[in-house]
């Protein structure tokens, strides 16, 4: 019996010995094969060899111009964490261990690529919208075809290889998403990266603009002073523009004649419409350029509209021409504005002073915030350079601001009747304590004769 | 004698700080009414925004909600919403647009969705959003309207 059971227990254990085995050989096996599916990259299993000799030697170079691109490569760098390797930009073998071999131009080695080929080698992949769906569906697949549109597009074509292709703005080594805040083309960094080129007075030497003026190189220091420049860095408002919002990234340019309201009714859609009605559409070749500048636009103030002062109608418009209709309808719109926010301002002062005695004044506030918002709407409504489109709102905001302006009388009314009401009781209490000081007094008198 | 003396002396200096601190202690407080400090308004917390039949679908209406404007919005599929009305870029107010269910800002065309955000326009962000709540049933139930903590 024992025998019996020792003789199953022990084919038992070997049959569980067997199982173990097999198991351990399966999960190896899963374990490699997902090792394969999650650690190798697609790129990497198409084209990157097992080894990378490229950046064996390079970080080991003396020259720095040959071991940065690798140091740099070697840290974060989108297209190396995608799996994507030396050989996919430049060619050659890379599991040579020889320069000869590894430089092999028989390999397909290109080397490091200069101006179209930058454009060639970058487009080859992000111009090939199956590959780009496999890493970036959203990502657009036009770029090379926008470039070839573009200032520097068009110049590189005709030869120029100083302008910025692919690797200017975005780096060739060490690349980073745009959406990374460290890229060199995150919103907050456009502007100095595209001014790199554009602000080197030698660089730009020779280049003209469209109207065959010299190309300037103060872009940078006059956007540093705009309201965009504020809003983006200062306000942390990354939708406001930087140069690629107007200019266009890939397909850069100046915008052109006729193109400038466009571009600013982008974001200043209602100023774009008013504008679109005005006059002025017809006589201003730069559009919103012509009142507010393009790369130093400042805020806005009242004091520009007119033709006395800081007012910019001058000289197109003067002051000592009576006859003027457009210096006319600039100071009457100007007028109305002043007229407007004074009589805010006063309000505003009033109804403090109502509120801070205890008085309820929350629908007076209400009221004032609705009469400032017809301010703004004056000035939008300013754009179509038409002083009777104006008026009515400015009445209506005149309207609001007197009603607030009764309530507030009748609030500081109410502070004198209860000031004169406080004053006549206190005079009364003294009079009684006086009263009952005398008759006490008195008391005392009659009671010691 | 001397002693009795400055026993009266002490006691009638003392009845005299013993005035001029009450005198004192009620001329403040009606110094400061007739002259009050400047002080800022606590917040409001809460406001009834409208009655429940006055919104239908897709549709708004901007309320008081202190001494700031706000908006509640019933969208198109019934679902109560409250945002502060004040336009995040140059303080106007807001109202609802019903053709194309967006809070829109007449003053420089800034569009928001009903989730508060910027859809378009100069905006910097969205607006403020506020919780809501329906006090009672039927349609005199009141919407009322809450900053969020």
């Amino acid at each position: 019996m024992s025998f019996i059971e020792s003789d199953r227990g022990d084919r038992r254990g070997r049959r569980r010995d067997v199982y173990r085995s097999q198991l351990r050989v399966l999960s190896e096996l899963c374990g490699c094969f997902f090792s394969v599916l999650f650690f190798v990259t697609p790129a990497a299993a198409q084209s990157a060899p097992a080894a990378n000799s490229c950046l064996t030697c390079h970080t080991t170079q003396q020259d720095a111009r040959l071991a940065t691109p690798a140091a740099l490569f070697a840290q974060q760098d989108v297209h190396r964490e995608r799996g994507f390797a030396c050989v996919d930009c430049h060619g050659g073998n890379p599991a040579a261990t020889v320069k000869a071999q590894a430089h092999d131009a028989a390999k397909g080695y290109k080397g490091k690529p200069a101006g179209s080929q930058v454009i060639a080698a970058c487009a080859r992949c992000h111009s090939d919208a199956e590959l780009m769906r496999r890493y970036a569906p959203k990502q657009r697949v036009d770029q090379a075809a926008e470039y070839a549109t573009s200032t520097h597009g068009k110049r590189l074509a005709s030869g120029d290889t100083n302008v910025a292709t692919c690797a200017s703005c975005h780096g060739a080594h060490g690349i980073r998403l745009v959406s990374d805040a460290k890229s060199p083309v995150f919103p907050t960094s456009v502007a100095t990266t595209c001014a790199s080129c554009h602000a080197d007075a030698t660089r730009m030497a020779g280049y003209k603009l469209p109207d065959g003026s010299p190309l300037p190189t103060h872009q940078l220091a006059d956007y540093q002073t705009s309201v965009h420049y504020n809003a983006l860095t200062k306000g942390n408002d990354l939708s406001a523009p930087t140069c690629n919002d107007c200019h266009g990234n890939h397909g850069a340019v100046p915008p052109g004649v006729g193109a400038i309201a466009n571009v600013c009714g982008s974001c200043h859609a209602v100023f774009a419409e008013k504008f679109a009605t005005s006059v002025h559409k017809q006589i201003f070749d730069k559009g919103c350029v012509e009142c507010h500048s393009n790369h130093g636009v400042q805020r806005p103030s009242d004091a520009m509209l007119g033709v006395t002062g800081k007012g910019i109608c001058q000289p197109c418009h003067t002051a000592e021409d009576k006859g003027d209709k457009g210096a006319a309808a600039a100071e009457t719109m100007r007028t109305q504005f002043e007229q407007l926010k004074t009589a805010i301002e006063q309000s505003h002062a009033l109804i403090a002073r109502v509120k801070n005695a205890g008085i309820e004044v929350s629908d007076q506030e209400l009221a004032l915030r609705e009469a400032n918002t017809k301010l703004t709407l004056a000035r939008t409504e300013m754009h179509a350079f038409e002083p009777a489109l104006v008026a009515p709102i400015i009445k209506e905001g005149t309207t609001i601001v007197a009603g607030v302006d009764a309530a507030g009388q009748k609030g500081m009314g109410e502070l004198k009747f209860r000031r004169g009401g406080l004053a006549i009781s206190l005079g009364a209490i003294l009079i009684v304590v006086v009263a009952l000081a005398l008759k006490v007094r008195h008391i005392d008198q009659r009671h010691r004769i | 004698m001397t002693a009795d003396f400055d026993r009266r002396a002490f006691l009638d200096g003392l009845l005299a700080v013993g005035f001029v601190s009450t005198a004192a202690a009620m001329a403040y407080p009606v110094a400061r009414y007739l002259v009050p400090p400047v002080s800022g308004e606590p917040e409001t917390a809460s406001a009834v925004a409208a009655r429940a039949a006055e919104l239908k679908p897709n549709s708004g209406k901007v309320f008081k909600f202190g001494n700031r404007p706000g908006i509640v919005v019933r969208t198109a599929e019934g679902e109560l919403r409250a945002f502060s009305a004040v336009c995040t870029h140059l303080d106007c107010t807001v109202q609802f647009k019903a053709d194309t269910s967006q809070l829109w800002c007449a003053c420089h065309n800034g569009t928001y969705d009903l989730g508060g955000n910027v859809v378009s326009g100069p905006p910097p962000r969205g607006l403020e959003k506020f919780a809501v709540n329906v006090r009672g049933d039927g349609a005199d139930a009141e919407i009322v309207v809450s900053r969020q903590a």
